[in-house]
């Protein structure tokens, strides 16, 4: 078994940072033909499935149309669109559901899902401009 | 690790079977699981036969997968 050497970080930071040789990562698709296996999810917390159960929860109505849990405010964002064809698509997908999805809440509840991979300490760090 | 409440849909029969799955982690070396990887499909189908399972899953690097059990 390789030795794996840990040292301590940036006395700013106090991060742990792991200086060993990385191991070479098995390819999934290798896995995925040996057991001639299926792919039905994942744990990234932004596979479609999530997205989906997330959609679920936060979209809600009250009577009128059904609106986002947690909006406060709409802005404007540049649209890249590859981006906007895939959001569509998503959220055609989720037609299915009870109170069906507008593209514009399909990109809140994606963004939202993507931003929830950051950690609070991250962000912390970030605004330190800690990150080299 | 402590059991999960997990639920299976078994196609043929259109029955949600509910139970409750062990779960078990493990933590490898990737030149000697790819060597005995053979080994490794063989063990989960004959737990899978053993146990009567329709499927077994298994997730690897984050991602779930479903094998069937022949």
């Amino acid at each position: 078994m390789a030795q794996i050497r840990f040292v301590t970080g940036t006395k700013k930071s106090g991060r742990v940072v792991d200086t060993s040789t990385k191991v070479k990562a098995l390819d999934p698709a290798v896995v995925r033909k040996a057991f001639n296996a299926k792919t039905a999810g994942s744990s990234t917390g932004m596979d479609l499935l999530a997205i989906r159960r997330a959609m679920q929860t936060m979209l809600q109505s009250s009577g009128g149309r059904p609106a986002l849990e947690g909006v406060d405010e709409r802005v404007k964002i540049p649209k890249i669109g590859s981006d906007w064809e895939k959001l569509e698509k998503l959220a055609h997908a989720a037609g299915d559901l009870k109170h069906k999805p507008s593209t514009g809440q399909m990109a809140a509840v994606v963004l939202h899902l993507g931003l929830m991979r950051i950690s609070e300490e991250e962000l912390k760090a970030a605004a330190r401009k800690e990150f080299a | 690790m402590p059991p999960i409440r997990g639920a299976w849909l078994n196609r043929e029969s259109g029955n949600l079977v509910i139970e409750e799955p062990v779960l078990v982690y493990t933590f490898i070396d990737p030149d000697a699981f790819a060597e005995r990887l053979t080994e490794i499909v063989d063990l989960v189908q004959e737990i899978g036969l053993k146990t009567g399972q329709g499927q077994m899953a298994i997730e690897f690097n984050r991602t779930f997968y479903l094998i069937d059990i022949t």
